[in-house]
């Protein structure tokens, strides 16, 4: 099922996708990591519940898109119990989506039914409230420092750069206060978010004067 | 600012809209227009309270709208005004981005 997502992730304007079933959670997923499972969880239990209403409403609606300025979110239905859940860049061709999900909808489908003695994905547990204000700090003194760093990771990673900052500094605040001297190891909390590891030292470099 | 009335005569000038439902963020259904548009608008309002209801989880800016596709082709938009939700059932052969940027910025303006 893995393989099926990685290769849905090779069309162009698809950053990840998941696999939800009512049973299971999420059954297998390549989202960003800035959505932690119990977030991919939660989001694909709040869409799947929008297909529940087809027959008190007396619709068959099977999929549906949602449109954000940061991404655009796709949701198709597998079958009653299921769906996949589609992130795109915010402009992706929605058209050339469907083709590629229609392409390899059964043979999810397929796997869904096998899977459905198989666990779900382990639940991480979530992580402690930080000591200090999220939004205060973010809005604080350091907050032009924040901005140029997210513009930074965003040349690496896309729109999920602004949550990926806020759970970064979420992380930061519970090792230290918040410094101009601990951006250093804000950066590197940061630079975690990016997979490829040459990106990773473009972020740094690209922060050197700033940081 | 822009009146219900100014967004039903918009939809009656596009071809391809077969009902249209008007409901306020508290569910009442301020105008209806075709059959069985009183169970799009309870369905439209359910699914953008729903998809509002990620916003905490998802850090994203918006929705501002949800295009829903039925097995017939045959879709729904639900546009997320400030004070309003709409609903519009069109033909599958019609383009929802045609009807979007037609209705988008009148829906933004409703004030009730």
């Amino acid at each position: 099922m893995q393989k099926i997502l990685d290769e849905l992730k090779t069309t162009p304007g698809v950053l990840g996708s998941a696999v939800y079933t009512n049973k299971h959670g999420i059954l297998a997923t390549n989202l960003p990591e800035i959505f932690k499972a119990d977030i991919q969880k939660r989001v694909a239990s709040i869409l799947h519940r929008i297909f529940k209403l087809n027959e008190t409403v007396k619709l068959d609606v099977n999929s549906f898109e949602i449109q954000y300025d940061e991404a655009l979110l796709l949701i198709r239905k597998l079958c009653n119990t299921s769906s996949l859940i589609i992130l795109c860049e915010p402009d992706a061709k929605v058209h050339l989506i469907n083709m590629s999900v229609s392409m390899l909808a059964t043979d999810l489908l397929e796997l869904i039914e096998d899977c459905e003695q198989a666990p779900a994905l382990p639940e991480k547990t979530p992580a402690k409230q930080p000591p200090a204000d999220l939004e205060s700090v973010l809005t604080g003194p350091l907050a032009d420092k924040f901005s140029v760093m997210k513009r930074a990771l965003a040349k690496h990673i896309g729109p999920v750069a602004n949550k990926a900052l806020k759970t970064s500094v979420k992380q930061w605040l519970e090792q230290g206060e918040p410094s101009v001297t601990r951006l250093a190891q804000l950066a590197e909390i940061m630079r975690m978010e990016i997979d490829n590891p040459a990106s990773q030292s473009g972020f740094l470099d690209e922060l050197k004067g700033v940081i | 600012m822009s009146t219900l009335q100014e967004l039903k005569n918009l939809t009656d000038s596009l071809t391809g809209i077969q009902k249209l439902v008007i409901v306020a963020r508290d569910g009442t259904v301020l105008l209806n227009d075709g059959e069985l548009s009183k169970t799009l608008g309870d369905y439209v309002a359910y699914a953008a309270v729903m998809v509002e209801q990620l916003k905490p989880y998802l850090g994203f800016t918006g929705p501002y709208h949800l295009i829903m596709e039925q097995t017939s082709g045959d879709r729904i938009l639900t546009l997320l005004g400030e004070q309003v939700i709409v609903g519009v059932d069109i033909n599958a052969n019609v383009s929802p981005a045609i009807i979007l940027e037609q209705m988008s910025p009148i829906v933004d303006q409703i004030t009730i």
